[in-house]
């Protein structure tokens, strides 16, 4: 499907508008098991949610907050082609706009606290307001301990870590995880309520 | 390493969700030998049990969504906002309601009401907020206030209000066994209550027996209170989404039984004051009988589509009726309830009773009672044995509503309605069996036309086409579908259909039919035939109406085209064409086009009419427009003269023909600026429109409207006066006080009054219009802003407080509000609502950098010292008002604010620098406020004489008597006044303080 030289002035203008083909593509090679290509969608939903946080934030007052599920649900369809919404590729999409979306409030909350350690106030940059959003550092260095923590939960049960990622980072309800997942809504409130008690020993001195 | 931890995971499991004693014998068994494991499953159970909120609120920059903490996580002793919890005291379909203690700024009991989960909180709260000035003007004894609203930390809205400890009304009544008389007289405080809020504005939207609590005072006297007053516009309120529809079908498994039709019907946006006057109806129903007026709980059984169908359509039972179907234990026991016996209880329900119950529910709310406070009125009137207002519905109104609720389509319609179905049958079966005698047909059909243009539907039912619409549409599709293998049947009755259409405005309509009949006539006569260039007359009549003109051109060209062919030039149907094509020029704004074709017509049709022929005058008048248009406007007036002449030689008097001539005759004379030579000949076109169409028709408007302006020139404002007033009170006993016409006119007859000076009168008459349902709607604000100036002119200043803060709301883009509103609350007093209002101006303008913006905000924000707002942000304001400036001159006002902004952070001497400025400005009352910081300044730098003098200066400047107040110049220069005066008081009560009491505003 080459592109136009058309389309490739419009890419070129236009650096972060994806073409819904090339996510889906990316979707099916995860589906396939295909090494990179989990990091690659990762990287892109990554880039995508960022942009768009960041400009709906500049139209916001601020102190406000995001609408975490409004804006993966927003990702998904402005990067997914209709024809590549099925279910499997919904399952690997969200879950890696849950990991984005972490990955995006772990950078806020580290700058911010950078900034109170260091330089002046006047430093914060106009266009990033979701840095300037008011947050406590408890709230940031409670955050910082909760991503550590989760990484060593992933490596003990990569299942228990997705639902947190899905329920705490993309605001998910319990049943929307479970369809999403293909597991009971039972498990997932057992797996949650593990992980939770788990992550607080973890995180708690 | 993981199979470790998935053994903790599925102990954990287990042993969590199990009771204490249960769980130690379990971790007995499991945990059997292996200490390690043991430790830790407790150590998680530990750390499940303190989890408090841990990950359940939504991290840092995000909104929380789902995550609520349950219902049951709320305990007394929890902080929420500035509130703590001390216990639940309800529960009910909107959230749960608690008792909470408030510490600051008063120490209180408050109730604090928790939306639960699934609303927008943020809109909620906006919602709220919008809504809150208005709130802050309730003050009645049966209503209980409320204070405030936020969110909680897990993101849900909550509400805080005043606490009152009662039952709901309708318990209270069975607990102390009210008698109906008494139940009557707590109802009539509850209208007064809720008309209270109508006054300001306020609809409830909710009102039901759990929103209305009763408390007995010390002296056993029973108190009712109306709680959620503002609550449920902020819940429910939504623009129109699927979530609203959603909030909505929660509304209507809550308390159906209480909503009003127009609420029930979901997609109307528009509820009003009306509203709450069906849910008082339903409460009296209630009161009386001791069930709603439909059982929603078995309905909802069937769907809530039919209860929502039930609320909308069925008419209750009379309270007499409801009572006597009862079972005779139920009977009994509400008799009981009402310390009487069966058989009285129905015979006092009977009757007047019955009919108050049935107005105030009625379907239509225009026929329900207007206000509160009439029904409360009829109630009272039962009670002290006068008759009542409201009256058994008429036989013919009874079935009117029958007719309405079936659609039977027969049923009141009119002559010509019937004459013409008799025609359409005629014609269709004639043409049926003698579908060769094309000649009678033609004569057939066109009985019809003549009968139906001879009546002229619009004419004869003016206000009722529907039916018509209705009928037509069915024949429409009738023709096409059943005389499908007779196209020449087929094609005279869309042709006939079409120009109905074209009679009743349906242009759109109107041209479908016309092509349809084209697309027949074609083939069947031929594609240049004559029959086709009748169609496409009709059509391009149609494409005219509809402003599509080149396709009328197109259409009248070709029309032109076949008629000269088939008809000669020298025609009457060329003729025709020809003015026909005119019109689409007029239109086309080329009069330079139309007017020869126009000529070339009349040639035409003197030389085979005559003078004087309907023909001639219909395009006489044509010429008289477009030699108007043109600027002509003497040649105009001779040629409208002409056709008014020979219409009347050839009409009957009472031709609406003579009167549209009598109406163009004036408006040629008028755009003369020949007034006085005018009025009498438009007073005659007024007469005869309103003898044929009555008032509500276009074309007498237009009359009315086109003869007032001509009154108002010539300063004959009591005759303007008194046609305005006329006019209105016609729409006022309509019952459409609030319509578009009617506004216009109460417009015309403020601003007639107005000029007359005759202020009293206006304020009467605008109190009279000003409804609390026209309060409810943005048509209010041109009336709100002249009754505004009125009261803050007499010095009315709460009153005018009330309808500044709503025009506030409903006008906040004119910055103007913003100081009418701080005006009347500094005039009365009301500090913690102005404090409130800079607030408002610091969230939303502290960033200006429009130096207008900043300065009149800035200007609000300095009225008083020690205020609210941070006075940093206040200066950037005052900064950006004098420094930003576009290569203007400074400006006046912006100086003063400096000056006063300087002063109020204590540096003199600068705040003297900029008020010598001001004073040098040519506006008096900058001048008077730069007098009074002059004055303090001085004050405080130890200049006790000079001070002294420019207090004198500034209170010469600025009068104790607002400007105009007695000539009734300039009604809106009091806001200028009172921000000066109000300053120089501040001068006085530093300087003076003596001297305090002789006059402050």
């Amino acid at each position: 499907m080459g592109n136009s030289p058309m389309t490739q002035v419009l890419l070129a203008a236009e650096p972060l508008r994806k073409n819904p083909d090339e996510t889906t593509q990316l979707l099916v090679a995860v589906d396939q098991g295909r090494p990179q290509a989990a990091e690659a969608l990762l990287d892109l939903v990554y880039q995508e949610l960022r942009q768009m946080a960041a400009s709906k934030m500049a139209r916001e007052a601020p102190g406000h907050t995001l609408q975490a599920t409004a804006l993966v649900h927003e990702a998904w369809l402005r990067l997914v082609s209709a024809e590549g919404r099925h279910f499997e590729n919904r399952a690997h999409f969200f879950a890696a706009a849950a990991q984005a979306m972490r990955r995006i409030l772990i950078d806020h909350a580290r700058k911010r606290n950078t900034k109170r350690r260091g330089s002046s106030p006047e430093s914060v940059e106009f266009d990033d307001r979701l840095v300037a959003s008011l947050a406590s550092p408890e709230s940031d260095e409670q955050l910082l301990a909760v991503d550590d923590a989760l990484e060593r939960l992933h490596s003990k049960n990569p299942l228990l870590a997705k639902v947190v990622n899905l329920r705490y980072f993309a605001g998910m309800t319990n049943e929307e995880i479970a369809e999403l997942m293909g597991i009971s809504v039972s498990s997932v409130k057992n797996y949650w309520t593990f992980a939770r008690a788990w992550l607080r020993n973890e995180v708690a001195p | 390493m993981t199979e470790e931890f998935d053994r903790d995971l599925a102990v954990f499991t287990a042993a969590v969700q199990m009771s204490a004693d249960a769980r130690a014998v379990f971790l007995d068994q499991a945990c059997k030998g292996d200490d390690e494991l043991r430790l830790r499953i407790e150590a998680l159970l530990r750390a499940h049990e303190g989890m408090g909120d841990f990950l359940d609120v939504a991290p840092p920059g995000i909104a929380p969504r789902q995550v609520y903490p349950p219902l049951a996580g709320m305990v007394p002793g929890e902080w929420i906002g500035h509130y703590t919890l001390v216990r639940q005291i309800g529960e009910g379909g909107c959230g749960v309601v608690y008792e909470a203690e408030q510490e600051k700024p008063v120490r209180r009991r408050v109730a604090l009401k928790i939306i639960k989960p699934g609303m927008d909180t943020q809109s909620v709260i906006a919602r709220f907020e919008a809504e809150r000035q208005a709130l802050a003007m309730m003050d009645h004894p049966n209503i209980a206030k409320v204070f405030d609203a936020g969110a909680t930390e897990s993101g849900r809205p909550y509400f805080v209000m005043e606490l009152v400890r009662g039952v709901k009304i309708t318990d209270y009544c069975d607990q102390k066994s009210l008698t109906t008389v008494e139940r009557l007289e707590l109802f009539v405080v509850v209208c007064h209550a809720v008309q209270h809020a109508h006054q300001k504005g306020i609809i409830h939207r909710d009102i039901k027996p759990s929103n209305i609590l009763v408390t007995e005072m010390p002296d056993g006297v029973a108190l009712p209170v109306v709680i959620d007053f503002g609550i449920a516009k902020a819940t429910t309120n939504q623009p129109l989404t699927d979530k609203t529809v959603f909030t909505a079908l929660e509304m209507l498994i809550g308390t159906p039984a209480y909503m009003s039709p127009e609420q029930a019907a979901l997609a109307s946006p528009d509820v009003d004051t009306r509203s709450d006057i069906y849910s008082l109806g339903v409460l009296f129903y209630e009161l009386l009988t001791g069930s709603t007026p439909f059982d929603t709980r078995e309905l909802l059984k069937e769907g809530l589509d039919e209860i929502r169908r039930v609320i909308r359509e069925e008419e209750p039972l009379r309270p007499s009726v409801r009572l006597s179907r009862q079972t005779p234990s139920d009977q009994a026991a509400l008799a009981q309830h009402r310390k009487t016996e069966p058989p009285r209880l129905t015979r006092t329900l009977h009757g007047d009773l019955d009919w108050i119950a049935i107005k105030a529910l009625e379907k239509d709310r225009t026929r329900r009672y207007a206000t509160a406070n009439d029904l409360a009125l009829d109630v009272k009137r039962y009670l002290a044995h006068e008759p009542i207002s409201a009256r058994p519905p008429s036989k013919l109104y009874l079935f009117g509503r029958v007719v309405r609720r079936h659609r039977l389509l027969f049923i009141a319609i009119g002559l010509v309605v019937a004459l013409f179905l008799a025609g359409l049958i005629i014609v269709s079966a004639s043409l049926a069996r003698e579908r060769r005698e094309s000649a009678k047909s033609q004569q057939i059909t066109r009985f019809l036309e003549n009968m139906l243009q001879s009546a002229g539907p619009s004419v004869a039912l003016g206000q009722d086409t529907a039916l018509l619409r209705g009928i037509l549409d069915r024949t429409a599709e009738r023709v096409t579908n059943e005389l499908a293998n007779q196209p020449a049947i087929e094609m005279e009755l869309l042709r006939l259909t079409g120009q109905i259409y074209q009679e009743l405005a349906e242009y759109p309509k109107a041209e479908a039919t016309h092509r349809a009949a084209l697309a027949l006539a074609r083939p069947l006569y031929g594609l240049e035939s004559d029959e086709a260039a009748t169609s496409l007359n009709d059509l391009g009549l149609a494409l005219w109406r509809e402003g599509k003109l080149p396709e009328a051109e197109t259409a009248h060209r070709e029309a032109l085209v076949l008629r000269r062919r088939h008809r000669g030039n020298r025609s009457r149907e060329v003729a025709a064409s020809l003015v026909n094509l005119a019109n689409v020029y007029r239109h086309a704004h080329q009069p330079g086009v139309a007017v020869p074709l126009v000529q070339e017509a009349l040639g035409i049709q003197t030389n085979l009419l005559g003078m004087e022929s309907r023909e001639t005058a219909d395009s006489l008048r044509v010429l008289s427009i477009l030699l108007g248009d043109q600027g002509k406007r003497a040649e105009a007036e001779v040629m409208a003269r002409r056709v008014l002449e020979i219409r009347r030689k050839l009409l009957h008097p009472d031709d609406p023909l003579i009167a549209a001539s009598l109406a163009d005759v004036g408006w040629t004379i008028v755009k003369q600026e020949k007034w006085s030579q005018g009025e009498p000949i438009q007073r005659e076109a007024l007469a005869l429109r309103l003898k044929l169409f009555g008032h509500a028709h276009p074309s007498t408007i237009e009359s009315l409207n086109s003869l007032c302006w001509n009154l108002e020139h010539q300063r004959k404002y009591p005759e303007a006066e008194a046609l305005h007033r006329q006019g209105l009170a016609f729409w006022v006993a309509r019952g459409e006080g609030e319509t578009a016409p009617a506004l216009s006119r109460l417009d015309g007859l403020m601003r007639d009054l107005l000029v007359e000076k005759k202020l009293a009168e206006t304020e009467q008459i605008l109190n009279t219009a000003l409804t609390p349902s026209l309060l409810g709607k943005t048509s209010c604000v041109p009336f709100l802003k002249v009754r505004l100036d009125l009261l803050a002119r007499r010095r009315q200043w709460p009153e005018a407080a009330v309808d500044a803060a709503l025009l506030l709301q409903y006008d906040s883009a004119d910055l103007y509000r913003y100081h009418q509103l701080a005006g009347t609350l500094a005039g009365s007093h009301n500090r913690p609502a102005y404090d409130q209002l800079c607030q408002k101006i610091i969230s939303q303008f502290a960033d200006t950098t429009n130096r207008d913006v900043a300065e009149r905000m800035a200007q609000v924000c300095l009225l008083y010292p020690d205020s609210v707002v941070a006075s940093r942000l206040v200066e950037k304001m005052v900064d950006t008002a004098v420094t930003v400036t576009n290569g203007q001159p400074e400006y006046a006002f912006g100086q003063v604010c400096k000056a006063m902004a300087c002063y109020r952070m204590g540096r003199y001497p600068e705040a003297i620098v900029w008020a010598d400025k001001a004073v040098q400005g040519p506006y008096l009352h900058a001048q008077g406020k730069a007098y009074a910081v002059l004055a303090m300044a001085q004050w405080k730098l130890g200049q006790q004489d000079t001070a002294h003098a420019m207090l004198a200066k500034g209170d010469a400047l600025v009068p104790h008597t607002p400007a105009g107040r007695d000539t009734g110049e300039d009604l809106g220069a009091w806001v200028g006044w009172i921000f000066a005066r109000v300053s120089l008081d501040e001068a006085v009560d530093l300087i003076n303080p003596a001297k305090l009491e002789t006059g402050k505003p």
